[in-house]
């Protein structure tokens, strides 16, 4: 078998060069993104892994609750709870460098994480390291100085600071000089967040970043033998509701729930690129099969059993496949790189909290997984046509006939019943909700979906040609030679067409796909936002405002902001606050929007409500002594809530129980917001901070003229800036788009696959008949016309295969959109289909396919006809 | 002629005695001895500390030092206050020890208006950024340790003679405390008092080296001393703390008052 493999299989793939490329390349792609974005999977759950242990260090258990914090007096009651060694308080808070004030010129805003630990307690939880071991150069001034801050060496070195170099960070109480007073080499607590993180004294960054009095987070190292889960318990019973006593792997746990969907989606996206490089390796084995029938006779009369042939072709394919998984492998590390910024980037806008990957997890397991999914995949897309060899019986090989590698086999002829069959199940399933209840069913889906309208694509476009040719006759009447003779050629053999169109429509389902869950995305957040956010401007620190990813403000700035001559304010004569932050709701992370009361003069468009009436629901938030709450659509489909219903929701001065007072439309978390009175918020938060003022000029007072004196009043000392509504929108949809950009490496990749995919079918093709178009060349028909016919085959197969990829991809994605989109990621979203996307599509099909098509024409072209006749 | 000078022969005596009480101390004795001799009821002292080195910047900082013996006889108090430079002033540092090493290290913090513990194991690290650490400045205590006598020399830089003590920690805790696994110590014979002495870290390896100079009886009744000058080195990273003492005052009536969290959160 071995020497059949050297002297036989080798010696085919050394004589088919362009065919053994394709293959290899196919395979190569395929693996390059299957093992690309399962490295960015991996590195971006072990950063959260790492940023987890790099900060809870030796602690096995974090006191939290949710993102206002808690009194700082509760550590001294952890601390008296029996089983407590060490309970060491942290204040946690994202800033805005904003540059040296030796720098002359400010730079863009980067954001880095300050983390305010207790430097005279931090050695029993945490160990901070530097090359010298001097991380702090002088404590007593340090600890002293509440500008004093530690830096890593990394972020030092990229800004040219050094000890006592002076820097400004966007605070609470806007911009504010920090003194570097210690270097931390990137180890421990250092490597979290990526090492854009900083050091201070948690005085220090209490009075800095508006949290005196507060804690976020207590870390616990318990006594020797006592049980994390037990103390968890007496430490939760102690404080009470509203607080959680977690182990660091739950909380790395739950960030790894929180991009699951995400991860499984875009892990969807890249085993299809695979599937593309599985079908190119079946139609290259199929092809090789037929080309050798003789060889394969031969070969069997000589002595050569049927597992001999049979191991002959699927070595062939797992060499190829083996070739192209090496490729493969460091084109996917490289592919990481480039699109793990773009991936992270869509998760910080979905979590609208900071992702970060500092390095790829390169390792040789990923490396083996890579080699052995691509060798698998191409030796089990090889097992069909390799069987098939085995079937060539030595007699009938020897026998002169044309090759025929798409000839309609029984399991040829059943492909779109069976495409059928894989598409109805997917439907029934989605429809009734069964894959909502047994998980597994949507993995399941995900592959029928897609294979089903692979298999049922062509048949759609056998007919389409069919149709095509009907109404050209009807309108037109006779059609001209070239297209005629073109079409004919594809419904004269179904199967062949299918084969070629099959890896292209991969391709072009994947790019509909994704290109209507852009748009729908897209859409929907855009309708929301022009009819929620009319605001002349929104006003915060530097940062990513649509994100909420900016320095909360103190409330005062609101009062400030209202005495601007001209600028509308609220009830209470501040321009109208809104806090965002997250929330542990029945274990899962949400989002609380806390709004000033809005007068009733300036309407209620903030409430995009679902079920009610704004002027009816929104004074039902506002009234009253108890808390009432709004929640949004996703909220109300995950937890199974309606209007009316009660909520127990935990705060840091224990448990609410508000009640629902209507439902609305918010996109600010993929598991639900809830929407509450500000004052009922600081009531139970105890956290005055605001996120954003929403800025509204009076009637006739122009906003140019409030933003110039906001900016005059604010921006130079304060760092907080004013964004026009205009700008705003811009900088949400150009988020959006952010986050969708990683696909266009997905789409690109698929089609390049595809592209190779239908360039290896149209060569087979052209070889298969090869006698066919000599006949045609012997028969007057000229270069020029056998190449425009062979172009017009492939550009219609483009177009019609676009034409189907468009039904079946809009078919599959509205189904997901409608039923599975909201349990996989999250939202509830509408479904708005893509018109300039499905046209971008349908050229792009064109263009794709016409260019796959050259190459063959042209060889078609280069055939003598005496060779083309005589060929078998 | 004949008569035996009685007297000369006293002295040779004394003297051969006085030689072989030193020579014939076990290494258990010599630092008890030393631990005796620098063992004022009370002191109070001005300092400056100056650190740098290691291309650090050099920083000075000036202070008051309060020490007293507690009613144990065995254990001390004290209290620190820095005057300058102006960051750091009317910082406090109070310093209680008690039995089995639990101490109680407060901080004062006249910015914040707060004071702030040390939590014990970060007393096992730097003093306050010197090279001095929270062990080095607390009192050792004879039983923490075990002794072995290594050899008598010429004292380091002096025309005396020494002993050279080596102390390895009793048991794993002190270990952890002190973060030495070893200490050398040059002690005086004509007054136990160490010259200099060698910290050994985890991995057997030399890390620091202190000299003590200025050493001066403050106490000519109780014959207690004090090294007015000492300088540490931190060989790894090349940083270097100097104490200077000056204006002591010994035994003239310390209130307890000021080992209080009271006293250290007023600042003069």
């Amino acid at each position: 078998m071995r020497n059949l493999l050297t002297y036989v299989g080798f010696r085919h793939l050394r004589r088919k060069p362009l065919r053994t490329l394709l293959t290899t390349l196919g395979i190569a792609f395929g693996v390059a993104l299957y093992l690309g974005i399962r490295l960015i999977n991996e590195s971006v759950l072990n950063s959260f892994q790492d940023t987890i242990e790099s900060i809870t260090g030796k602690a096995k258990l974090t006191v939290s609750a949710g993102d206002a914090g808690f009194p700082e007096e509760r550590l001294e009651i952890i601390r008296k709870i029996k089983g407590v060694k060490h309970a060491v308080p942290m204040v946690e808070s994202r800033a805005y460098f904003v540059g040296s004030l030796h720098d002359g010129a400010e730079k863009p805003a980067e954001t880095m994480m300050i983390l305010g630990v207790d430097l005279l307690q931090e050695q029993s939880v945490r160990t901070y390291k530097t090359t010298d071991e001097q991380v702090i150069d002088d404590p007593l001034v340090f600890l002293n100085q509440p500008d004093s801050i530690i830096l890593t060496h990394t972020f030092a070195k990229a800004h040219g600071l050094k000890i006592d170099s002076v820097f400004e960070l966007a605070t609470s109480h806007g911009k504010r000089s920090f003194t570097v007073r210690g270097l931390l080499s990137p180890e421990g607590p250092a490597k979290a967040y990526g090492g854009a993180i900083a050091i201070m004294d948690i005085d220090g960054a209490r009075v800095s970043f508006g949290k005196e009095g507060k804690t976020d987070r207590i870390d616990i190292v318990p006594t020797e033998g006592e049980s994390p889960d037990d103390l968890s318990v007496r430490i939760k019973s102690t404080l009470g509701p509203g607080y959680f006593a977690e182990r660091p792997e739950s909380q790395s746990e739950s960030m790894e729930r929180m991009v699951k969907s995400f991860q499984v989606m875009i892990r969807f996206f890249s085993t299809l690129a695979l599937l593309v490089g599985v079908f190119l390796v079946a139609n290259s084995v199929s092809v090789s099969v037929a080309e050798r029938r003789r060889e394969i006779g031969t070969l069997r009369a000589l002595g050569a059993t049927q597992k001999g042939i049979l191991a002959l072709f699927l070595g062939e394919a797992a060499c190829l496949g083996f070739l192209g998984s090496l490729a493969g492998i460091f084109m996917g590390r490289a592919l990481a790189s480039v699109l793990v910024q773009f991936v992270t980037r869509s998760l910080t806008a979905q979590l609208l909290q900071k992702v970060e990957v500092s390095k790829i997890d390169f390792t040789l397991t990923s490396a083996l997984i890579g080699v052995l999914v691509g060798t698998l995949a191409a030796f089990i897309a090889a097992v069909i046509p390799s069987f098939r060899a085995t079937r060539i019986h030595p007699v009938e090989a020897m026998k002169r006939t044309e090759a025929a590698v798409s000839q309609n086999s029984r399991l040829t002829r059943y492909t779109p019943h069976i495409g059928f069959f894989l598409l109805s199940f997917m439907i029934v399933t989605v429809i009734t909700g069964l894959d909502l209840r047994f998980p597994g069913l949507q993995l399941i889906n995900q592959g029928a979906s897609m294979i089903g309208a692979a298999l049922l694509g062509p048949a759609l476009v056998v007919r389409l040609i069919r149709l095509n040719m009907q109404l050209y006759r009807k309108f037109f009447g006779v059609i001209k030679t070239i297209p005629r003779l073109a079409q004919d050629n594809l419904l004269r053999s179904p199967a062949r067409t299918a084969s070629n169109i099959t890896s292209l429509m991969f391709g072009l389902l994947l790019v509909i796909m994704i290109a209507v869950v852009n748009h729908s995305f897209r859409t929907s957040i855009e309708i929301w936002l022009d009819r929620t956010f009319k605001a002349d401007f929104l006003v915060s620190s530097n940062g990513q405002i649509t994100s909420y990813q900016v320095q909360p403000l103190d409330e005062s700035v609101g009062f400030e902001l209202g005495k601007i001559p001209g600028v509308r304010t609220g009830l209470n004569g501040s321009a109208y606050a809104v806090r965002y932050i997250h929330l542990q709701y029945q274990g899962k992370q949400i989002g609380l929007k806390a709004f000033d009361a809005p007068d009733p003069k300036l309407g209620y468009f903030t409430y995009d409500l679902a079920d009610q009436k704004p002027e009816k629901a929104v004074p039902l938030l506002y009234m009253g002594n108890e808390p009432t709450v709004m929640i949004s659509t996703n909220f109300a489909a995950h937890f199974n809530k309606k209007t009316g219903d009660f909520l127990d929701v935990e705060t840091p001065s224990g448990i609410i129980h508000p009640k629902i007072v209507a439902i609305l439309t918010d996109f600010a978390s993929p598991q639900g917001v809830l929407y509450i009175d500000r004052e009922q918020y600081k009531k139970y938060w105890k956290d005055p901070l605001v996120s954003a003022f929403g800025v509204y000029a009076q009637p006739g007072v122009s906003p140019d003229t409030i933003r110039k004196e906001i900016d005059s009043r604010f921006g130079a000392t304060r760092n907080i800036i004013a964004r026009s509504n205009k700008e705003v929108k811009i900088s949400l949809m150009s988020a959006i788009n952010q986050s969708f950009t990683y696909t266009r490496a997905i789409e690109a990749a698929a089609l390049i696959v595809g592209l190779m995919g239908l360039l290896n079918t149209l060569l087979i093709s052209v070889m298969e008949r090869t006698r066919e178009l000599g006949t045609l060349r012997a028969v007057g028909m000229s270069k020029a016309q056998l190449i425009r016919m062979i172009l017009t085959e492939a550009t219609l197969l483009g177009a019609l295969g676009a034409v189907a990829a468009t039904f079946f991809g809009s078919l599959i994605a509205y189904l997901w959109m409608t039923h599975s989109l909201t349990h996989t990621l999250g939202w509830v979203v509408n479904f708005y289909f893509p018109w300039s996307a499905i046209l971008s599509t349908l050229l792009l099909g064109v263009v794709v396919s016409g260019f796959a098509g050259l190459y063959p024409a042209w060889k078609a072209a280069q055939i003598p006809i005496s060779e083309a006749l005589d060929y078998e | 002629m004949n008569r035996i000078n009685w007297t000369g022969i006293y002295f040779l005596i004394l003297a051969v005695m006085s030689a072989n009480a030193v020579a014939g101390l076990s290494a258990k004795e010599i630092m008890i001895k030393n631990e005796d001799a620098r063992k004022a009821s009370e002191i109070q002292s001005s300092a400056v500390i100056t650190t740098g080195g290691g291309g650090g910047v050099e920083r000075v900082k000036q202070f008051t030092w309060w020490r007293k013996l507690t009613a144990d006889k065995v254990r001390y108090n004290t209290m620190t206050r820095f005057h300058s430079p102006a960051e750091v002033r009317g910082e406090g540092i109070l310093f209680l020890e008690h039995e089995n090493d639990q101490n109680d290290v407060m901080m004062y913090l006249p910015a914040f208006k707060k004071i702030r513990r040390v939590e014990s194991q970060q007393q096992s690290g730097s003093f306050m950024g010197s090279e001095f650490s929270y062990a080095d400045i607390a009192t050792p205590h004879v039983e923490d340790y075990k002794y072995s006598l290594i050899k008598e020399m010429t004292c380091p830089g002096l025309k005396l003679k020494c002993t050279v003590v080596e102390s390895t920690p009793a048991t794993d805790a002190v270990k952890e405390r002190t973060g030495y696994t070893k200490t050398l110590s040059w002690v005086r014979d004509d007054n136990f008092m160490s010259v200099a002495a060698e910290f050994y870290g985890t991995e057997g390896t030399l890390i620091k080296k202190m000299t003590a100079g200025e050493i001066t009886e403050v106490d000519p009744v109780q014959h207690k001393w004090m090294a007015l000058h000492l300088k540490i080195e931190n060989l790894k990273s090349g940083r270097f703390t100097v104490l200077q003492f000056s204006d002591v005052l010994v035994n003239k009536g310390i209130a307890d008052s000021i080992f209080t969290q009271q006293y250290l959160s007023r600042v003069p």
